[in-house]
């Protein structure tokens, strides 16, 4: 009663009702009329196991509508109103869809909706929505950001309803769409709806995010290709996807312009029009730079299912596969679910397979040439090779791809993080490490984040010793001593190249790696008896082998266990690095920083002991975290209030009295990151429209600094206050964009990897 | 003095040095000429009737203690009601009792109890003491004894209360035992003070917890006598800090390697990240990007 009663107290204050409609489209629920009879019986057990579940359904052609009467009385319905919208969830907050989960959760049983999708709708927060508009305003304009924005707040449309919405003429909101699906920042799919055919434009907000990650990409590219492929990657972040003939052929004549006139200054990705500067004359260095992107994956052709949300391709698979299953009886069906689902998985994998293949997307040079070249092709033994030439398909239509590029970003941040737990050295030898497996493995974004199965990829001592830098010393950044204490000086002290090995094997006594060792040094014997005149080089190629397995071995002791070292066959030893693992560790290590610079260090290690205990009262906190009780309290309630760790209630009495109820704390990995990430990307809107108003306030000097007389001569043309406020904003922006990556870097880590 | 009571005095001297001891009947019988039962009786009725002798239930049979004479002396100078809370408050040992389980035990108002326990504290029979389970109770215990270590906490506790000086003083003693014996100790001429490299793999000179307690013992660091477990306490709210982790397969303690001056991560860097009213922040709202003054504080410090 008193429930009632609250919820219309809010009637009272905001004019509304307390009904909130949940909408489904029938468009993404499959066949119409099975899905209907699937998702009443959801919204029947829901109804009668969830405590608020009191709904009232109604059915029309169209529409399936849930109105949720009196479920989430607890909320102001302001707040409350939540909108299912071909199963997008916008606009919701993390508690609020609380009382809603079981419901979705029975859905996604039931309407075998992919659980990625439930995943990315909630991940897409109203600030994600906000920040996509905004990235979108300042790369595209104020139209495509309109038109994005309506896709974002509603979900899938078809374009008449775009069009009613976004209140532009429909041809214009054609043409918008036409430039964002080329970006790829809108999906769209054609169904077969009852004979006449339905498309449907759908929003890739993550797509919207990559918009963030021009700069970085370039950089990559140019610190490992150089200025030109630099330039090359990033006309094809500009243009979406394009025409390999088309690209070349437009290329030299209108990069300039292209790069200038598309950008607008200043904006978060004006890193990619530096580098456009430098020309490339010839088809063939262009095509030659293509190919060698294209063989390390950074440029992947365009396929139909990437045009198409993963949802719909998946739908048709399955709709297909069934339909090859046709006359089973309902019985049977059951039994065959499971074996549909893996047939299904199978084929979308197998849609991403292609790319596996190195020369994917080029054919071989030898087949534009006459029979004779090829011939010779055919009997020389060398060529069958990588030597092999490899030419580019001209109707070959290429897109950045941007889950490898996350891979290099993730790589990254590992050999940071181990520079600084263990050391430079070290840390070099890690980036050689995962850069073999990042050339082997090939990444795919998936609903856990990147996969790119570094477990299967075993990379050898051998590998690595032959691509590592000479420069880097490997000696000296490790200590050898031994247990005692005393004795790590004298080591080192002594501890010249010449007694290197015999130090190692002392002082390891009684480790694993002692056999190997020994192992080693004996194979290495062997070879040196056979082979009386052992050259310098060798002898120095053994000592470096060997201390790069010093390196990795300290890597693979380290608790957070960097890589894993692989028995075997492998002279020298191979090693595995399992990226998902230690990216769950990085992610929950930042997390932990965040919560330590901002509520300090009586706070994170609260947060660890919950973390670790699992669920605890206050007194057992304090009693663990040796802190009095009255001291933890303040910091627990400022944990709880943003949503780093929750409380649950556990009553002693039915009366459910606050005296007589336990409290216990608890920490969801899961609910703090998504918090946290909502606060990222508020954080990140906020700095880009503050960017805006600054750039507002020093408008003046800004256009008469880009003038065409005045740029290049500002020393003489501008007056010296007016130098030192442009100096000013471009300290300012600087700041401001450094700030925005290093939170962009966070966003990756807690979402990406 | 009649016989009895002068055998009774006889028993009561042999036995008195030894008055920790719990005796049997039979013991006892010992000390009786000819092994009387009749006259044991006798005897132990009138040591008991004098308040020397107490009775107690060990299993099923009977056994009895030898009170000494100042505390006979102490109960008989009490009135019945101080000799009755009197004996509660010493059947509760070491570990004390509740005045209100007091009261309910002994029946007695609370005026006449609170009198008592006025006067037995005034004779110095009694001292009130504080529990660290439950700080806000009055809890009396006999004045000779020490409270056990339920009661006083063990020793972080100072006056039932966290020492929270103290424990902060070790945790940064302990931290920096184990860091000196974590990373090999720096070359003089190093160039560099900031790279401090690691031992190799395999190296087994990581301090243990019983090398950690012994250091702290030998360090005159406190006068409290530290068990193990109690430094394993301060280990693993030093490894909660993150600023220690086990290695070797948990055995030994390692310090994680401190960056000086490392990067802040981004977030809690910039404004927002630390924004009292991020909540209440909105584009079109009172509080936003352009007006925001933290911002502006921040952009400043360029």
């Amino acid at each position: 009663m008193s429930r009632k009663r609250s919820a219309s107290k809010w009637d009272v204050v905001s004019g509304r009702t307390s009904q909130q409609n949940i909408r489904f489209s029938s468009a993404l629920i499959g066949p119409p009329q099975h899905a209907r009879k699937k998702f009443w019986r959801a919204v029947l057990r829901v109804r009668k196991t969830h405590p608020n579940g009191n709904f009232d359904l109604d059915l029309d052609l169209d529409n399936i509508t849930v109105d949720i009467i009196d479920a989430t009385p607890l909320y102001p319905p302001g707040l409350a109103f939540t909108r299912l919208h071909g199963c997008h969830i916008l606009n919701w907050d993390v508690q609020l869809l609380q009382p809603l989960l079981p419901l979705l959760l029975v859905l996604r049983k039931h309407l075998r909706f992919e659980s990625r999708y439930l995943y990315i709708s909630s991940t897409m927060q109203q600030n994600a929505v906000e920040l996509c508009t905004i990235l979108v305003r300042d790369t595209y304009g104020e139209l495509s950001s309109r038109v994005v924005a309506v896709l974002l707040e509603y979900g899938r449309s078809a374009l008449h309803t775009i069009v009613r919405r976004v209140k532009i003429p429909e041809k214009v909101v054609k043409q918008t769409l036409v430039v964002l699906i080329q970006q790829h920042l809108v999906l769209h799919y054609t169904h077969d709806d009852g004979g006449r055919d339905a498309t449907y434009y759908e929003c890739n907000w993550l797509q919207i995010y990559e918009l963030l990650h021009s700069g970085r990409i370039v950089r990559t590219i140019e610190e490992r290709f150089g200025t030109d492929a630099a330039s090359v990657i990033s006309n094809f972040l500009l243009l979406g996807h394009a025409r390999v003939s088309d690209f070349i052929s437009a290329y030299g004549t209108s990069t300039k312009t292209k790069t200038n006139g598309t950008l607008p200054n200043g904006t978060p990705i004006s890193a990619s029009e530096a580098t456009g500067t430098s020309q490339i004359t010839s088809a063939a260095q262009i095509s030659k730079h293509i190919v060698s992107l294209m063989q390390e994956k950074f440029l992947i052709p365009v396929q139909l299912h990437h045009m198409h949300p993963t949802i719909d391709t998946e739908n048709a698979i399955r709709q297909k596969v069934t339909s090859e299953q046709a006359g089973i009886t309902a019985a049977m069906q059951a039994k065959m679910k499971k074996a549909i689902d893996e047939k299904v998985a199978e084929k979308m994998e197998a849609l991403s397979t292609d790319l596996d293949n190195k020369n994917f997307g080029l054919k071989r040079k030898s087949d534009y040439q006459e029979g004779r070249a090829r011939k010779r092709a055919k009997f020389s033994s060398v060529n069958e090779t990588d030597g092999e030439e490899w030419e580019i398909d001209g109707t070959v239509v290429l897109r950045v791809n941007h889950s490898k590029f996350l891979a290099i970003f993730r790589n990254e941040e590992l050999v940071r993080w181990v520079e600084s737990r263990i050391g430079k050295a070290t840390s070099q030898v890690y980036a050689e490490l995962l850069k073999h497996i990042e050339k082997k493995a090939i990444s795919h974004r998936t609903e856990k984040g990147l996969t790119d199965v570094g477990k299967k990829y075993v990379v050898s001592t051998l590998d690595i010793g032959t691509t590592l830098s000479k420069a880097i010393d490997l000696v000296n950044s490790i200590a050898f001593g031994s247990s005692a204490n005393g004795g790590s000086k004298r080591h080192m002290a002594n501890g010249s190249h010449n007694q290197f090995g015999e130090v190692g094997e002392e002082s390891e006594g009684d480790s694993d790696d002692y056999d190997l060792d020994a192992d080693l040094d004996a194979d290495l014997d062997v070879s040196m008896n056979g082979n009386h005149d052992l050259s310098s080089a060798a002898q120095e190629k053994k000592e470096q082998l060997q201390n790069i397995r010093k390196h990795l071995s300290l890597l693979a002791e380290d608790p957070n266990q960097f890589v894993t070292k692989q028995e075997g066959s492998m002279q020298y030893g191979g090693w595995t690095v399992d990226t998902e693992r230690l990216c769950r560790l990085l992610c929950t290590r930042e997390l932990e920083q965040i919560v330590e610079e901002r509520f300090g260090g009586v706070a994170t290690r609260l947060v660890r002991i919950i973390k670790d205990r699992g669920k605890m009262d206050e007194k057992g906190l304090a009693d663990t975290a040796l802190l009095r009780q009255k001291d933890i309290r303040s910091h627990l309630g400022a944990l709880h209030e943003r949503g780093f760790i929750h409380i649950q209630e556990v009553p002693k009495t039915a009366e459910r009295l606050p005296a007589r109820t336990f409290y216990f704390f608890y920490f969801d990995e899961g609910m703090s990151k998504m918090a946290i990430l909502n606060d990222f990307y508020k954080a990140m809107s906020r700095i880009i429209q503050r960017i805006d108003y600054e750039r507002g306030l020093n408008s003046m000097i800004l256009s008469k600094s880009e003038r065409t007389d005045v740029k290049g001569h500002e020393e003489e043309l501008l007056t010296k206050k007016e130098l030192t406020d442009l100096a000013k904003w471009k300290r300012t922006e600087e700041k401001l964009l450094g700030q925005l990556m290093r939170i962009d870097r966070q966003v990756m880590m807690f979402r990406d990897w | 003095m009649s016989d009895l009571q002068a055998l009774a005095r006889t028993v009561y001297d042999a036995c008195i040095p030894n008055h920790q001891k719990l005796y049997t009947s039979n013991e006892i019988l010992a000390h009786i000429p000819k092994r009387d039962p009749q006259i044991l009786l006798d005897t132990i009725n009138e040591l008991l009737g004098r308040g020397y002798l107490k009775t107690l239930k060990q299993g099923d049979a009977f056994v009895y203690r030898f009170v000494t004479k100042d505390a006979v002396d102490r109960t008989r100078s009490l009135t019945s009601d101080e000799a009755l809370v009197y004996q509660h408050i010493e059947s509760s040992a070491r570990e004390g009792i509740w005045t209100k389980i007091l009261k309910t035990r002994t029946n007695l108002h609370p005026t006449v109890l609170t009198r008592c326990l006025k006067t037995l504290e005034h004779q110095r029979y009694i001292k009130p003491i504080k529990s660290v389970k439950n700080p806000t109770r009055k809890i009396y215990m006999l004045a000779d004894l020490t409270p056990t270590i339920e009661v006083t906490g063990g020793p972080w506790f100072t006056d039932a209360e966290l020492d929270a000086d103290f424990i902060n003083a070790l945790l940064v003693a302990v931290e920096r035992f184990v860091a000196s014996r974590s990373f090999p100790k720096q070359k003089p001429n190093s160039g560099n003070p900031n790279a401090i490299i690691p031992f190799e793999a395999g190296y087994t000179g990581y301090p243990t917890l019983s090398d950690i307690t012994q250091w702290v013992k030998n360090s005159n660091l406190t006068e409290v006598e530290l068990s193990e477990a109690d430094i394993k306490a301060l280990l693993e709210v030093l490894i909660y800090d993150g600023k220690l982790e086990k290695v070797i397969g948990g055995t030994a303690y390692k310090a994680i390697r401190k960056i000086e001056g490392a990067v802040k991560q981004g977030f809690t860097e910039a404004p927002c990240g630390r924004c009292p009213v991020f909540d209440l922040c909105h584009e079109d709202g009172p509080i936003n990007a352009a007006n925001c003054v933290y911002f502006e504080k921040w952009l400043a410090e360029i």
